[in-house]
């Protein structure tokens, strides 16, 4: 038996390492990530045939993951308010330059809402256009926009603090920092 | 909920240490973290139990059209 990859398998497996990375912004951890990841791709085989051929591959495999991980939330419950606190024990190589810089981003972005952290990664760092976004997160376009705008205000107010560490270096601040950050949570 | 849509330099609250920064930088300053992270991620090695299930489930689609 041949074991020459198919078109569609190829393309699944070149998307892999995206959708575990938008995985990650949603749930903050890398093991249910990779669940997240193997579940989509075991239900975008099954569905192919509703792929129609030359559209988004890669928007139509954000969307089956993104209704996945929501709808698992609303069946587990208690992560309905997951804030991807974990996010931050992902491994940033230590004494690479803003160490502590991306672990306070981390903390910041997990305390938004899943929704607007989802709309800022879609259009923020997963490249997509609103438009795109807002179909992958079926929703009107307004409301992607709503969200991202939400979201940037919040993490500019939860950064506000720290920011002026990175135009000005300040030992209080930083102190402030370290306690608004805490909340029962360890980052590695 | 607060609307915060408007793009204005935050005052400075009280206890916390002035910024004068405007929206813009710090936006920037955000989407250069949020970028980071994701590729972080991205540029990790495809775990090999993704290339197993591909195959695995490419191979369970020759089987099924070989006998059909």
């Amino acid at each position: 038996m041949s074991n020459e990859p198919t078109p569609v398998k190829q393309a699944m497996l070149r998307l892999i390492p995206n959708l575990r990375a938008f995985a990650v912004s949603l749930c903050g951890d890398i093991e249910r990530a990779d669940d997240l990841v193997q579940e989509t791709l075991l239900k975008a085989w099954d569905h192919l045939d509703s792929f129609q051929e030359g559209t988004n591959l890669r928007a139509w495999m954000f969307t089956i993951l993104r209704n996945t991980y929501f709808s698992e939330c609303r069946r587990r419950r208690r992560e309905v308010e997951d804030d991807g606190s974990k996010a931050a024990d992902l491994a940033v190589h230590p004494g690479q330059e803003g160490h502590l810089d991306m672990q306070d981003f981390k903390r910041a972005l997990s305390g938004l809402p899943p929704d607007q952290r989802e709309a800022l990664v879609l259009v923020g760092a997963a490249g997509f256009s609103y438009e795109e976004a807002a179909k992958i997160s079926n929703c009107a376009v307004g409301t992607i926009k709503s969200r991202v705008n939400r979201a940037r205000a919040k993490l500019t107010e939860l950064l506000d603090v720290s920011a002026s560490t990175d135009f000005g270096p300040d030992p209080a601040t930083e102190a402030i920092v370290a306690r608004a950050g805490g909340g029962g949570f360890r980052p590695s | 909920m607060r609307n915060r849509n408007k793009t204005e330099t935050q005052p400075a609250k009280a206890g916390e240490a002035p910024t004068n920064v405007p929206d813009s930088k710090l936006h920037a300053h955000i989407g250069t973290r949020l970028r980071r992270l994701f590729d972080e991620v991205v540029e990790e090695p495809i775990p090999d139990k993704f290339r197993i299930l591909l195959e695995d489930l490419e191979r369970d689609e020759l089987k099924k059209k070989s006998t059909s």
